[in-house]
């Protein structure tokens, strides 16, 4: 078990690493908007809005 | 807890109800006998107004119509002149206040500036417009900011900022530039830092559990007494910067406390982050028995998000706060008296006896007097009444005030009052005074902390001497847990978390609450006090009657005629028609030559040879006596259009009641709430609208700002919690002085500045969500009181006779922390 000896202080200096690549990006204003990146992946998607959109219409006319 | 029926909830994205058609783009009911559609993809869809079918149409046009595919949430009922030209917007001397300019690689000019945009509801409309600006060939980059409802732009000069502006505007978006104020930057530097603590205290944490892992096992197992001493040791080198940095605002708000003499919440979390953090550090120097790395970290890392959590509720509401106190583009045209030459000036440098030039369309800068010109303005922001006046510099009515808008002719004004000595300037001094008549919001919860952590310390304190006496080794351990256990973090947490959850709720239903503090007080409002114009009614005229006296021309062709001849006013009777314009769209479409606008009078133009001319009956008609004496006793607002001064038709106008506002009422009624009306209108608008609203239980005509403040103390004196509402810069005063209060969100930014709530989608029915929400929200913060304060008791005496090891302790603080939590999301 003497490896952690090594293995531990390597993790360590990764844990430093990440948490300078952490303040890198919230300097970077990777953190200013928590809300909309999490849609944004999905609308650049190729259209899908005529299956979608007829049901709505249909449910809309219908009334 | 008041329950709603289920009918009245708001409808949005529901099935339409059985009846009622949605507006494809608002999704705000349709009212009778509205017929707008258009093609839109390959379905034809149903509007409320021509501006939601315009900006529709705009959007499908530029091959964005993915975007109501995507979106989650309805957009907003446009309430601006959509197709308005941003020149101002080019002007030097308008970017200098918010444009800065850098100089790239090669040697371009680059420029840059954030903008707010106002009628962002949803991610999708992230998608519409970043999408729509990086078509510009100049535009380099363009992001917003959801949460701030910000947009970032940055164009070079092969792209004119107004073209950039205006194509966002026919989206539907209200677009003004933005200057950060020093609130804003200290809010994004405390935000900055937050998110780096907690994000230590995080990462940290799992290192330092990880080892936990082995250390327990290897306190079950048996383990090297080598390999003991190195995770420690590693365990206090992650915890040391967590203690020193993640956990540092606890001890300085505790010192802050301490000097002030009042205990607050982090004066027992401090002590107790700091007593076992160096007890560890002091059991792995001298390998003590136990170390309690894991404990301190996992404290720390809940504490923070909690804090976080309250955070970002707080900011939010603030960025609401900030995007409404905007730069506004506001400019006017300065004479100069002696050469007559005119210059563009900001409205903030205007200086008494200044000649100022007044073109149709353009808001009055400042109080004055009509020198030249003819023309009519609406007061509509100042006193509700939007029933234009007309103003010149021939006889007696010629005073303007500042605020107000021109309509048909241009004036040149000398200047009075400027500034807070105007109208408008007075009426914010009459919110100063109101401000002070607001109930106090007693900080009733700060206090019982208060009491509640001296309680902690003492018992902690009384603890650790009686384990002195009977284990002295253990006495500290012992002490420890009990300060853990006893951690009002979920206390701390029971507040902010449901507040967070809730606004989120809100703002979904676009009710956006800008001082959240006052929302309990909707859930017990026993009175509304509502403003009639703008608030309850839509604020526009529109057709209550029409009266076909030359039998050759049907209805239809009667409105379009109108709608044509009305085309290009801006008059707020032209709103009236804008339901007609377009319908016979290819063949025989009316253009009318040589359009006229008559102040006061009425609107004449060519058509085919005939001269056709709407307005007043001395104006339409040539020969006088000849009109049919109809007396309607409704008062309404009575207009003709005519042919070669022979009479066509007479049509009847009034402001109409929204749709949603019976609803309303009726909903307030059955849950108990006393409904009233008090409005700067006239009796007979107020009757109308009375008649329309069977529901309503008081009412009050002509009322200065002075009388409904004086109305909401009254009121206030007989122990009653109101809610107001209203629209208009007249009605800040009951927005301020009562419990709560909701502004229309098509109303004046003064309003939206100083009432607690802002209705963005202007549908009336979410104000029933919000109560029903706002009552949800004050018996979850109950339960979660009572969960945070019962789990405390019930640890606290097992924590005191020593059976609680403090790891056991943070366990079950984080458990009844994440219990609330989730009881907090729970409201819907």
């Amino acid at each position: 078990m003497d490896i952690i000896f090594v293995l531990i202080p390597i993790g360590l200096i990764l844990l430093c690493f990440g948490i300078g690549a952490f303040m890198w990006a919230v300097r970077n204003h990777q953190f200013d908007d928590l809300d909309s990146p999490a849609h944004r992946i999905l609308f650049d998607d190729p259209p899908i809005h005529t299956k979608q959109n007829s049901g709505d219409n249909e449910s809309q006319q219908s009334q | 807890m008041q329950d709603l029926q289920p009918s009245t909830e708001p409808s949005q994205y529901q099935e339409p109800s059985a009846g009622t058609k949605h507006c494809f783009h608002c999704d705000l009911p349709i009212p009778k006998g509205v017929s707008i559609n258009t093609t839109i993809g390959h379905q034809k869809q149903d509007f409320c107004c021509y501006g939601c079918q315009i900006i529709a149409k705009n959007i499908s046009s530029a091959g964005l119509e993915n975007f109501y595919a995507f979106r989650d949430t309805p957009s907003e009922r446009p309430t601006q002149q959509i197709d308005q030209e941003y020149l101002q917007f080019d002007e030097p001397s308008f970017q200098n206040q918010f444009v800065k300019t850098s100089i790239d690689d090669e040697n371009n000019s680059i420029l840059e500036a954030k903008f707010i945009i106002e009628g962002i509801t949803c991610a999708a409309c992230v998608w519409l417009i970043e999408t729509q600006l990086k078509r510009f060939n100049g535009v380099k980059q363009a992001t917003i900011n959801l949460t701030e409802r910000r947009l970032f732009l940055q164009w070079d000069s092969s792209a004119q900022l107004s073209e950039l502006v205006g194509s966002i505007a026919v989206l539907g978006y209200r677009i003004h530039p933005y200057k950060a104020s020093h609130a804003d930057q200290l809010h994004q530097k405390e935000f900055r830092k937050a998110i780096l603590r907690l994000a230590v205290a995080a990462i940290g944490m799992m290192q330092v559990m990880m080892h936990a892992v082995g250390l327990y096992s290897g306190e079950a197992q048996g383990i090297d007494t080598d390999h003991m001493n190195f995770l420690r040791w590693i365990s206090a080198i992650i915890t040391t910067p967590i203690v020193l940095y993640s956990a540092f605002p606890f001890f300085t708000n505790a010192l802050r406390g301490l000097k002030a003499r009042h205990l607050n919440m982090d004066v027992p979390i401090s002590i107790a982050i700091s007593g076992a953090y160096s007890a560890s550090l002091w059991s792995t120097l001298f390998q003590g028995e136990e170390v309690y790395f894991d404990s301190v970290t996992m404290f720390i890392f809940f504490l923070l998000l909690g804090r976080f959590l309250e955070m970002l509720a707080r900011h939010r509401s603030n960025h609401t706060i900030s995007n409404l106190m905007r730069l506004n583009p506001d400019y006017a045209t300065l004479i100069n008296p002696n050469t007559g030459q005119h210059t563009t000036i900001t409205v903030d440098t205007i200086q008494k006896n200044n000649l100022i030039f007044v073109k149709p369309g353009e808001h009055i800068p400042a109080d004055g007097i009509v020198i030249d010109g003819e023309s009519s303005v609406t007061e509509a922001m100042l006193t509700g009444e939007f029933d234009p006046k007309s103003v010149s510099s021939h006889d007696d009515n010629n005073n303007v005030l500042a605020g107000s808008q021109n309509i048909s002719g241009s004036l040149t004004i000398k200047v009075t009052e400027t500034g807070e000595e105007t109208m408008i300037g007075s009426v914010m001094q009459l919110l100063a005074q109101a401000q002070n008549d607001k109930p106090r919001v007693a900080i009733l919860a700060d206090r019982i902390a208060h009491y509640f952590i001296f309680g902690v310390l003492l018992f902690t304190s009384m603890t650790y001497l009686a384990w002195q006496w009977y284990d002295p080794s253990r006495a500290f351990w012992v002490a420890l847990a009990v300060l853990v256990a006893t951690c009002p973090c979920a206390l701390s947490l029971a507040t902010p978390t449901v507040i967070t959850v809730t606004l989120n709720r809100l703002i979904k239903h676009g009710f956006v609450l800008t001082k959240p503090n006052a929302l309990h007080y909707l859930s017990e409002t026993t009175d509304f006090v509502f403003d009639k114009t703008g608030t309850l009614t839509s604020g526009e005229f529109s057709i209550t009657k029409l009266e076909i006296i030359d039998s050759r021309f049907s209805s239809d062709e009667i409105l379009t005629l109108c709608a044509a001849l009305e085309r290009d006013s801006l008059h707020p009777i032209a709103t009236a028609f804008q339901n007609h314009t377009n319908q016979a769209n290819d063949q025989q479409k009316i253009i009318f030559d040589q359009l006229k606008h008559k102040t006061a009078q009425g609107i004449e133009g060519i058509w085919q040879n005939h001269l056709y001319r709407l307005g007043s009956r001395d104006f339409a008609l040539s020969n006088k006596t000849a009109p049919p004496n109809i007396v309607d006793g409704t008062q309404d607002k009575e207009i003709i259009l005519s042919r070669d001064g022979s009479l066509i038709a007479i049509i009847y106008l009034a402001d109409t009641v929204r749709t949603d506002a019976n609803t309303l009422t009726q909903a307030l009624t059955k849950q108990h709430v006393t409904t009233h009306i008090i409005t700067g209108d006239q009796q007979p608008g107020l009757a109308k609208a009375i008649s329309n609203l069977p529901d309503i239980q008081h009412y009050e005509a002509k009322c200065t700002p002075e009388r409904k403040k004086q109305y909401l103390k009254q009121l206030s004196n007989q122990g009653r919690i109101i809610t107001s509402v209203g629209d208009g810069i007249n009605d800040t005063p009951i927005l301020k002085a009562a419990h709560f209060s909701i502004a229309m969100g098509s109303g004046a930014d003064l309003a939206k500045v100083h009432a607690d709530a802002v209705l963005l989608n202007n549908n009336l029915l979410n104000i029933l969500y919000a109560k029903r929400i706002s009552g949800l929200m004050h018996q979850r913060i109950k339960q979660n009181i009572c969960w945070a304060i019962g789990y405390n008791l019930t640890i606290l005496p097992l924590a005191a006779c020593g059976l609680v090891a403090p790891y056991i302790a943070a366990i079950g603080m984080s458990l009844s922390s994440l219990l609330v939590v989730l009881n907090a999301n729970r409201i819907r």
